[in-house]
């Protein structure tokens, strides 16, 4: 029973939503109740209900969705938050919405299931349709300063794909001839996700070209296709998302050019430290809140890295009992001393005092 | 009654006498245990507290409904029952448990334990700092752990006697009558500023969280509820009241059983004062005690009856502690230690005769004994 998503940020308490007032104020047993008529119905929040599931690849659905009405919208390129409750725990992945903005409410997320027991698996292997799902709203800028004119170039590898197909499907609502050339690497022809979303834009707009490059076949991307496929690629205002080596290549690649100031990426992976990292590496804790960031050695206590750096976390017992130093990690990989669990999970509470940071670390302090 | 101070301290089995290598052996079984339990945690407690959740929130409603809408005795007293039990559920099974953090790691907001609030005056910001902080850390350490005693009775030979504890029985009676209250101001330290060594502004500061609370669960239970039933109000306002009672009496014979049965052991400052981590769980053991009875005694006890378990691993989700209570009882066996469990009743006449036997100067009998044949 995933509930609507919560902002990672606390928000202030107003005296009328004070736990005194219940069970007049009761927001979780009002939408208990009216979810047993309308299951994507919630007081506050965005809930969405799955009208309909598209298997892309072996691996890869979409996911058709229908939000609530606090569903504010969003642009082509953004992605949300999704919460599902996986063994009682909720947890939160992102993903691009990889549709245009179309009828209100509608959004559709792509979702490739990720080796392991986890969030992605866990939808693929639950979720049917009409079953429900909490949202966050549409977040990030990928595209937002996409010039009105001028030729464009969308270029993206693996899962990639998602936002790029949301930008054509923007581009061609918007009825503009423009010259655009959409640039995707995949493994193979049975790999491509969002195959139809993806021939309906190129069919619908004269100016789309569209170019797919098979790497089991033709090899990896490189320089040298590229530029034969879109040999004006540097004059051109380019979207680019894929993974992170995929991304640090165009990088490099736009850097050369000296173009770095026509492109955009979108990056989904968080850079962590390997598991089996040294034992004593320093990493950098950022206190979001307080805009203030200190290192911590791996192995030693968060709590006394950061009074160690001047700071005065509110705490307790030290000893991992009584939870006054609780805290939400935003995002990175922590450890728990007491137990040597490792936790990659965002959004996350962890306790300063028994956890150590295994990679950089954002807290909501 | 036949009890004098000598038999009594006769009965109490000795504290357990572990070498260090049996300490570390302690530490790690229980270490291994509470891992064990962290791994199977997921779906079915989370199930669990939300439909605790549940339960509390209908009876609440069903209790207060009838309390407004019923007539006659039979609703009155069926509407108290439940406002009664809905109290009880949420204060003991929900409220506790879920400041504990047992539940934390289902990143549910409403059930997060640092901004949980419960149906009671005690402000949760107080309870969280004198029985998560204090209490939990230094579980019976005469002078540290302000929860022993609360400050207001005699519990064992070795606090201090005065003429003053002559009344504790009295004073008993009223702090269990008045239980809610009595946890209200606890972590507000009034004793120290009467005895002048608090300045007024910390007082005052220490005061407001407390007066807030209590302001609004006064109106809530006195003054809103009673207006919202017109001329019923004075079935309401006699059935909150008597409610709150119910709970004050049933929350407090159960806390009362957690330390101060006749087995409960206490500890002095400098013998722990370089405790390692299985001294710290042997504490945890030989200074709580457990209830024994069925599931919904249990559940009306919010597991606090699995004392032992629950001091030993805090932020384990409660109905765990009866699933592991026979392996924790087990390991207690094969180390010496005295797993302290017994009936309700037996348990709490040996709290109530504590209280009665040390309201007289009893002599620390142990201490001497240990010096005369050291």
């Amino acid at each position: 029973m995933p509930a609507t998503v919560n902002s990672p940020v606390r928000s202030r308490r107003r005296w009328y939503q004070s736990s005194w007032l219940r069970p007049f104020n009761d927001r979780n047993a009002l939408d208990e109740l009216v979810q047993r008529l309308r299951p994507q119905a919630a007081l506050s929040g965005v809930r969405a209900r799955i009208e309909g599931i598209i298997e892309e690849t072996a691996d890869t659905r979409t996911y058709l969705l229908r939000a609530n009405r606090h569903w504010r919208g969003h642009r082509a390129g953004q992605h949300v938050l999704v919460e599902v409750e996986v063994a009682g725990r909720r947890l939160q992945r992102c993903f691009s919405l990889s549709a245009a903005p179309g009828r209100r409410g509608r959004v559709q997320i792509t979702v490739k299931r990720q080796p392991g027991q986890g969030v992605s698996a866990w939808m693929h292997e639950r979720l049917g349709p009409g079953d429900t799902l909490g949202l966050g709203q549409a977040l990030g800028s990928f595209g937002a300063n996409l010039p009105d004119s001028g030729p464009l170039l969308l270029l993206s590898a693996g899962s990639g794909i998602t936002p790029m197909i949301a930008h054509l499907q923007a581009l061609v609502a918007a009825g503009t001839a423009r010259d655009v050339v959409f640039v995707h690497s995949c493994r193979s022809r049975d790999q491509l996700i969002l195959a139809e979303a993806l021939n309906a834009a190129a069919a619908a707009a004269t100016g789309i070209r569209v170019v797919l490059h098979y790497s089991a076949e033709q090899g990896r991307l490189d320089a040298g296709t590229l530029r034969q496929h879109v040999p004006d690629l540097a004059s051109r205002y380019t979207l680019a998302c894929g993974p992170r080596d995929f991304n640090a290549w165009v990088e490099s690649l736009y850097g050369a050019e000296g173009a770095l100031s026509r492109i955009e990426f979108e990056r989904f992976a968080v850079p962590l430290a390997k598991p089996g990292a040294a034992a004593t590496t320093q990493q950098t804790v950022t206190f979001k809140k307080a805009e203030h960031s200190f290192t911590a050695a791996t192995g030693q206590s968060l709590l006394s890295a950061a009074e160690a750096a001047g700071l005065s976390p509110r705490h307790g017992c030290r000893i991992g009992i009584c939870r006054s130093c609780q805290c939400r990690k935003l995002s990175g990989r922590s450890e728990n001393l007491l137990t040597g669990e490792i936790c990659d999970e965002p959004g996350q509470l962890i306790q300063l005092c028994i956890s150590s940071a295994r990679s950089p670390l954002l807290l909501d302090l | 009654m036949n009890t004098t101070t000598k038999s009594l301290t006769h009965r109490i089995p000795a504290r357990a006498d572990l070498d260090r290598d049996q300490i570390l052996g302690l530490q790690n079984e229980l270490d291994a245990l509470r891992r064990e339990v962290i791994e199977q945690r997921g779906a079915q407690d989370a199930r669990h507290i939300r439909l605790m959740v549940r339960n509390a929130r209908n009876a609440a409603i069903g209790g207060r409904a009838l309390l407004m809408f019923g007539w006659g005795p039979f609703s009155w007293i069926a509407g108290v029952m439940a406002l009664a039990l809905a109290k009880i559920l949420e204060n003991m099974e929900v409220g506790h448990n879920v400041m504990h953090g047992q539940y934390d790691w289902m990143n549910d907001p409403t059930l997060d334990s640092q901004t949980y609030d419960w149906d009671i005056v005690c402000a949760a910001d107080h309870w969280r700092h004198s029985h998560n902080v204090e209490h939990h850390n230094y579980t019976n350490i005469l002078g540290k752990d302000h929860d022993y005693g609360y400050g207001m009775l005699r519990l064992s030979e070795q606090q201090r006697w005065s003429p003053g504890a002559l009344l504790q029985p009295f004073w008993y009676l009223l702090l269990a009558i008045n239980f809610q209250w009595g946890v209200a101001v606890h972590d507000i330290k009034i004793g120290r500023f009467v005895k002048g060594r608090m300045p007024r502004a910390e007082f005052r500061e220490r005061m407001q969280p407390f007066l807030r609370k209590a302001s609004r669960q006064l109106f809530k239970d006195y003054v809103l509820f009673p207006a919202l039933a017109f001329w019923q109000w004075p079935r309401v306002l006699l059935g909150n009241l008597v409610a709150n009672l119910i709970r004050n009496l049933w929350t407090n014979a159960i806390i009362f059983c957690g330390h101060f049965t006749e087995h409960a052991h206490t500890y002095s400052r400098t013998e722990t004062a370089n405790e390692t981590r299985g001294d710290w769980y042997l504490r945890q053991i030989q200074g709580s005690s457990n209830l024994e009875g069925g599931r919904w005694f249990h559940l009306l006890t919010g597991h606090l009856s699995h004392q032992i378990e629950h001091h030993l691993f805090p932020d384990l989700p409660a109905p765990r502690y009866a699933e592991i209570a026979p392996r924790v009882r087990a390991i207690c066996q094969r180390y010496g230690i005295h797993y302290n469990s017994g009936g309700f009743w037996t348990q709490y006449i040996g709290v109530l005769r504590r209280i009665l036997v040390h309201a007289w100067p009893t002599r620390p009998r142990r201490l001497i004994a240990a010096s005369e044949t050291g």
